[in-house]
């Protein structure tokens, strides 16, 4: 199988868009708004990666600060994007083998693989969306709790928007349960704070006025997390959170134990790795190689 | 210390577009005074990035310059030790003497070192507490170490000094401390200068002239190891890995390179250590700086390996598995710190769990030429993409305008 064939397509923007740009992509109410974009010049070629967090870091002053100083959050939003992007990382050509780019992304917890042509030009990516779909309708006879990430970090329904960004910026995660007297409330990721940004047209005013995002993000935690938090149990096979996973396009999950204890949490990479260390990284690969060609 | 550089001499590397994107991101920090301090001015990667690294960004317009801390060898006797103990070594404790020391040192090193600077970066533990002395400007720490799980006796001393810095620089994700709560962090691999002494290209002719020069046989298969005579680098497991090899196949022979770096007082002791085994076996080659082993003389070996091995137990990054593998050359290496970023297992080189299974491996590449060719021609192309100076430029630009940028 050729990596071509494993290969998906996500939204990418231009190294000379503005931030905001890159903020309406991330932002957008679809759960398929991308976490991270892939950043290309005119020519298509790969200049760098741009994440949802990057974003939320600069827009609460924690990257870019100098910058900020000097132009303000409305200044910032007009910067163009390659001044914020990190370097684009892995880079793999469309002649590398696909089972290597899969164990690369195993081996090193990275969810996603830039593929170019010899001169750089974006040809796709693989990343670990694309890879589930591959491995969905199965039953793998490992339970979820056997690869979750435990114990989590979780935030009050009470703290403030602003908190629960610097919580996010400080752990480098991109989702915290909401949990009360124990209990799993919901879920805040960073696409529901860039979000927040963009309801009622906020990002019109920011863009025009000297809106502090502090203003914007002392409205507290339960305004705007995901209510309807879909989860699994400890107990559940890995092959459930798959299903979850895809159908419902949502990178991660709460996992609830039957008292309804927020015991861990389960990422689309903690899946691909829990499973080829268990299963064997061929013997993953060949599986959704035979998902994909039937 | 450093040679002057010139990035156009880069656009037969990485083109010309790349070389005007680093120019406009050059331009927003035009002039900056930007100052490296590290214990070392050479061996070891920090040392081999700075020498490449600082030259490059002021032939791109910034004021950097490289400052080496001056300290005894007591103080690098507990700076190792620190450096151990952040790399894990639970054993570990500090008593206040030692302390003392690190601490002197460091005073007396703000008193004669040029700190003043828009942009102050720290590389490694040793001169850490130099904060204590900032006046102005933005501080960095660019830690190297893997520290995904650091004595917590001794990172907690170490944290106070942390906490004082506006941003960390960590070479992996799992490094970066999970109690560094309100700091900017950056985490950005290492990388190699292609057009440097250690990695530029090399006739025939200069390669062989070396490997006379040190009486290796270039009809024979060489293996070998670039790296500091210390336990995590594990020198005696290589001449293990040699001995199982050389059983069968008898022609093999072994080299292994380092260098005595002044921060580093462990070195001769394992130096010691390894030339003792060493000579216990026939066709091993241990070479330093003190044998005339320059860069040039690194870049021609390295070349000349069939196999290149990285058995150590714990790793920052490992740049000498980047460098082998720009070489073409096909790495047996185990899976630690940075390593399998680098070395895919069956595509750029080997990984292992066991001296056996790299012994078998390396057997394996010695005796299938065109597979060792294949994996060496993925792993250039693997560095080519993603370890070359030119993008660590990049992103110490990017940074620089994220922390002082107009």
């Amino acid at each position: 199988m050729k990596l071509v064939d494993i290969m998906c397509v996500r939204p990418h923007i231009y190294w000379n868009d503005p931030l905001i740009t890159a903020l309406s992509i991330m932002a957008g109410r679809s759960r398929k708004s991308p976490y991270r974009v892939v950043v290309v010049d005119e020519k298509q070629r790969v200049k760098g990666v741009l994440t949802g967090r990057r974003v939320l870091e600069i827009l609460i002053g924690r990257r870019g600060t100098s910058l900020m100083e000097s132009r303000g959050v409305k200044g910032m939003l007009r910067e163009n994007v390659s001044l914020f992007i990190d370097e684009p990382r892995p880079v793999f050509t469309e002649h590398m083998p696909s089972l290597a780019v899969f164990q690369y992304m195993v081996e090193n917890r990275i969810g996603f693989a830039i593929i170019v042509d010899d001169n750089w030009v974006l040809q796709g990516l693989v990343d670990d969306a694309s890879i589930l779909n591959g491995l969905k309708g199965e039953d793998f006879g490992l339970p979820v709790k056997e690869i979750m990430t435990s114990p989590v970090h979780s935030i009050s329904p009470d703290s403030t928007l602003m908190e629960a960004a610097n919580l996010m910026a400080d752990l480098r995660v991109r989702r915290l349960p909401v949990v009360q007297r124990g209990e799993l409330k919901g879920l805040i990721t960073i696409t529901d704070l860039l979000n927040h940004l963009l309801v009622g047209e906020r990002h019109v005013e920011l863009l025009l006025y000297d809106v502090k995002i502090e203003d914007i993000f002392k409205e507290t935690v339960d305004r705007v997390m995901s209510r309807e938090v879909l989860s699994v149990a400890p107990e559940d096979d890995v092959g459930k959170a798959i299903e979850i996973m895809t159908s419902r396009d949502v990178s991660g999950l709460p996992v609830v134990s039957k008292d309804g204890r927020l015991v861990g949490l389960v990422s689309r990479i903690d899946v691909l790795v829990g499973l080829s260390k268990v299963k064997g990284v061929s013997a993953v690969f060949d599986l959704m190689v035979s998902q994909l060609v039937s | 210390m450093s040679v002057e550089k010139n990035i156009e001499d880069y656009e037969r590397v990485i083109g010309r577009d790349e070389i005007k994107s680093i120019m406009e991101l050059a331009e927003r920090v035009k002039g900056a005074q930007v100052v490296h301090v590290n214990a070392t001015s050479y061996g070891g990667g920090v040392a081999e990035i700075l020498k490449n690294l600082v030259p490059l960004a002021r032939s791109v317009g910034l004021d950097a310059r490289w400052q080496v801390l001056k300290a005894t060898p007591e103080f690098f006797k507990v700076t190792k030790m620190i450096h151990n103990a952040l790399q894990g070594d639970m054993a570990i404790s500090l008593n206040e003497e030692m302390m003392k020391i690190y601490l002197k040192v460091n005073e007396e090193n703000a008193k004669i070192v040029d700190l003043d600077a828009d942009v102050t970066l720290i590389h490694d533990p040793q001169p850490l507490p130099l904060i204590n002395y900032r006046k102005d400007g933005k501080w960095v720490w660019r830690c190297h170490i893997d520290m995904s799980e650091p004595n917590l006796t001794v990172w907690n001393f170490l944290k106070d000094f942390a906490m004082k810095y506006d941003a960390v620089i960590c070479s992996m994700e799992r490094y970066v401390p999970k109690d560094l709560m309100g700091l900017k962090v950056f985490v950005r691999y290492p990388s190699i200068d292609p057009l440097s002494d250690k990695n530029k290209p090399l006739r025939p002719s200069e390669i062989l002239k070396v490997l006379e020069r040190f009486d290796v046989d270039p009809d024979s298969p060489i293996i070998g190891q670039v790296a500091r005579f210390d336990p995590w680098k594990d020198p005696l497991g290589v001449i293990e890995v040699f001995r199982m090899v050389k059983e069968r196949e008898p022609k093999t022979q072994l080299i292994l390179i380092g260098s005595f770096a002044h921060d580093d007082p462990e070195g001769s002791e394992w130096y010691k250590k390894t030339v003792e085994r060493a000579s216990q076996f026939k066709d091993i080659h241990v070479l330093t700086n003190l044998d005339g082993v320059t860069d040039l003389e690194v870049n021609a070996f390295q070349r000349s390996f069939t196999v290149a091995l990285q058995l150590s137990i714990k790793e920052g990054f490992g740049l000498a598995v980047t460098e082998a593998l720009w070489k073409e050359v096909p790495v047996v290496a185990r899976r630690s710190g940075g390593i399998p970023l680098q070395v895919i297992d069956g595509t750029t080189g080997f990984l292992v769990n066991s001296l056996e299974e790299a012994a078998e491996r390396v057997v394996t590449l010695i005796r299938r030429p065109w597979l060792a060719r294949a994996l060496g021609r993925n792993g250039r192309e693997h560095v080519r993409y993603n370890f070359l100076i030119t993008r660590d430029l990049k992103d110490y630009l990017r940074m620089h305008i994220d922390l002082v940028g107009k």
